[in-house]
């Protein structure tokens, strides 16, 4: 990752110190060259590494040169940085390389007039005051959480003093502190909306929490709440530990128990929680609900670097997860259910647009993941540009609505071979054969018309990727050595390659590639 | 306070106790560059709530003129802008 700190003292000092001096024109030729400037160095930067590039934004001074009257100018000092950094957000915004790294806000968050030592700027031209920097590494740490894929997938709460004041067991539905009828009321019903947007973001809500179930479903329907009950895709009411809810929200979610975060004003069940089930990141609420929503919105945990389409349909789509069981219920057999579905599949060579999602394929997927290769950004800028790699996605939707895309290979090839660097299925979209669909797809297109003699591939074992361990062998493919470590090397050539029986699933293979 | 002094000057440029005097000056020890100097500094106003003119940290020329400058700074009850204004 490569971070850029900018300053206009540094980069344009006129503009810095004479800002109330300069024309119009002046204004306007700066203005240009130093969009253009950081245009060129992101080109070139591009060009020249494959880091993840991070460029902050320009942090207005504590005071205006003009004073207060500056608010009054067209293209005063104000609107000047307002407009700069409009323009560097615009420069960057559909760019998944280049990143804006919100100075301005950090420095603000601090405080501006703390956030330089004047004598060690004229002594040393040190731009920050030491005690800031702990604050840019906070920043730059959530960068580079999400960089790495580490952020958490479900954010699991309590109830009672939690999302709402009292206990619902004493004080009844109508007791409880939620809404504006007081300064505790207006605390818990602001934590809701922090919780709320989480939700937005792509978040996946749940509920673990001591209380009658009769007695919560009755709040929820009675009280105005932000949060409703169908916002959260896991609920956990009942008089069971804790931890033991816990697992299984993550098993009813497919996903791993360090993918939630926990929050709990109890500290007695916090410290339990940490005890039996240290992967859950717990988060111990302080006593006071005042602070509660800005704690939320702190967080590193949930950040990432973009929201794509997924993340903002994903609590849809675990809805839709659940009809399709209640739905497999109703009507007994797999088979019947698996035809029944009416599975869409689309294989296709991915655009421009779709390496934000492709990014968090790499980075987010455990479980359905041959090799678990985690690439950055900038590996994937070149997987899409250069014509040793072939990258296909997939895109699936079934009767209930559209999953998204949930699938993805890389391939690397060379003159007969394809070595499949990376197959990997979201886990919402695992247990309908969905990969022997795309398996049977890669097999007639590369292999049956004879564009590759053979495939070559491997598995390598994580904690989390079991489930696959066979993949390769239930679909044909030859065990040519295992490995001390665990690592399995197959090969299928064309001649032994066959098409596994996968006809409950339509599947459309679109955009061939152009080597 | 002249322990304390002498503890940070001696971790500063990572000197036995026993070799930290007086009459130590840049020039005598090594670790004492212009970018140490600076943490010497800011590690000095840090420990005793201090802060010192830019004038004075450029005047600082050996361990005795520090101490002289620490002493004045603790006697007398002028302390930083910043300090005053609660921001610290």
């Amino acid at each position: 990752m490569i971070f850029v700190a900018l300053s206009l003292r540094e980069l344009a000092p006129r503009l810095y110190y004479q800002f109330a001096s300069l024309g119009e024109e002046e204004k306007n030729s700066e203005f240009c060259r130093i969009i253009q400037h950081l245009r060129d160095w992101t080109e070139a930067a591009r060009q020249t590494t494959d880091a993840l590039l991070l460029i902050s934004n320009f942090s207005s001074p504590p005071y205006n040169q003009l004073g207060i009257a500056d608010l009054k100018l067209a293209n005063g000092e104000t609107e000047f940085y307002l407009r700069l950094n409009l323009a560097l957000m615009e420069l960057f915004r559909a760019d998944s390389r280049a990143n804006l790294f919100d100075l301005d806000r950090v420095l603000s968050r601090f405080g501006k007039i703390r956030a330089c030592n004047p004598q060690m700027h004229y002594l040393a031209r040190m731009e920050w005051h030491e005690r800031l920097l702990p604050y840019i590494a906070d920043e730059l740490f959530r960068y580079i959480n999400a960089l790495l894929g580490r952020s958490k997938k479900c954010l699991v709460v309590d109830l009672d003093n939690t999302l709402w004041g009292g206990v619902l067991g004493e004080e009844g539905p109508e007791g409880v502190a939620i809404g504006h009828s007081g300064p505790q009321a207006e605390a818990y019903q602001a934590f809701q909306h922090a919780i709320l947007a989480l939700k937005q973001s792509g978040i996946i809500l749940a509920i673990n929490s001591k209380n009658n179930r009769d007695e919560v479903v009755e709040l929820f329907e009675t009280r105005e709440m932000p949060l409703k009950l169908d916002d959260f895709s896991a609920i956990e009411i009942n008089w069971n530990h804790k931890h033991e809810n816990l697992k299984r929200i993550a098993e009813s979610l497919n996903i791993g128990a360090d993918s939630l975060v926990f929050v709990d004003d109890n500290p007695a069940e916090c410290a339990l929680v940490r005890e039996l089930l240290p992967q859950v990141k717990v988060i111990e609420l302080p006593r006071d609900p005042a602070h509660f929503p800005d704690l939320m919105k702190s967080l590193p945990d949930f950040e990432k670097l973009e929201i794509s389409r997924e993340d903002r349909d994903k609590a849809k789509q675990y809805l839709e997860n659940r009809q399709r069981s209640e739905y497999q219920e109703s009507i007994g057999s797999l088979e019947g259910y698996l035809r029944e579905l009416k599975t869409e599949i689309t294989i296709r060579a991915p655009a421009q647009s779709d390496a934000a999602r492709i990014h968090q394929l790499f980075s987010k997927t455990n479980q359905f993941n041959l090799t678990t290769k985690r690439y950055a950004p900038g590996d994937i800028e070149k997987f899409l540009s250069d014509s040793k790699h072939v990258m296909r996605v997939v895109d699936v939707k079934d009767r209930f609505g559209e999953l998204g895309t949930v699938g993805l290979v890389l391939m690397d090839v060379a003159d007969t071979v394809a070595h499949i660097d990376s197959f990997m299925l979201s886990c919402r979209a695992m247990g309908r054969q969905i990969e022997t669909a795309i398996m049977n797809s890669l097999k007639q297109d590369y292999l049956q018309m004879g564009r590759y003699h053979a495939f070559l591939c491997n598995y390598v074992p994580t904690k989390k990727n079991k489930p696959v361990e066979e993949f390769y062998e239930s679909q044909g493919f030859t065990l040519l050595e295992k490995r001390p470590s665990g690592e399995k090397l197959y090969r299928l050539s064309a001649a032994d390659s066959r098409l596994d029986e996968c006809s409950h699933i339509t599947v459309t293979a679109e955009g061939q590639d152009n080597e | 306070m002249n322990d304390k002094l002498n503890e940070i000057f001696a971790d500063m440029f990572d000197l036995d106790l026993s070799e930290v005097g007086d009459d130590l000056t840049p020039q005598d020890v090594e670790l004492w560059d212009s970018l140490n100097h600076l943490k010497l500094v800011t590690a000095i106003e840090e420990t005793f709530r201090i802060t010192f003119s830019m004038e004075e940290v450029n005047a600082i020329d050996s361990l005795r003129k520090l101490r002289v400058l620490v002493k004045e700074h603790m006697g007398s009850s002028t302390c930083s802008p910043l300090y005053a204004a609660g921001v610290s």
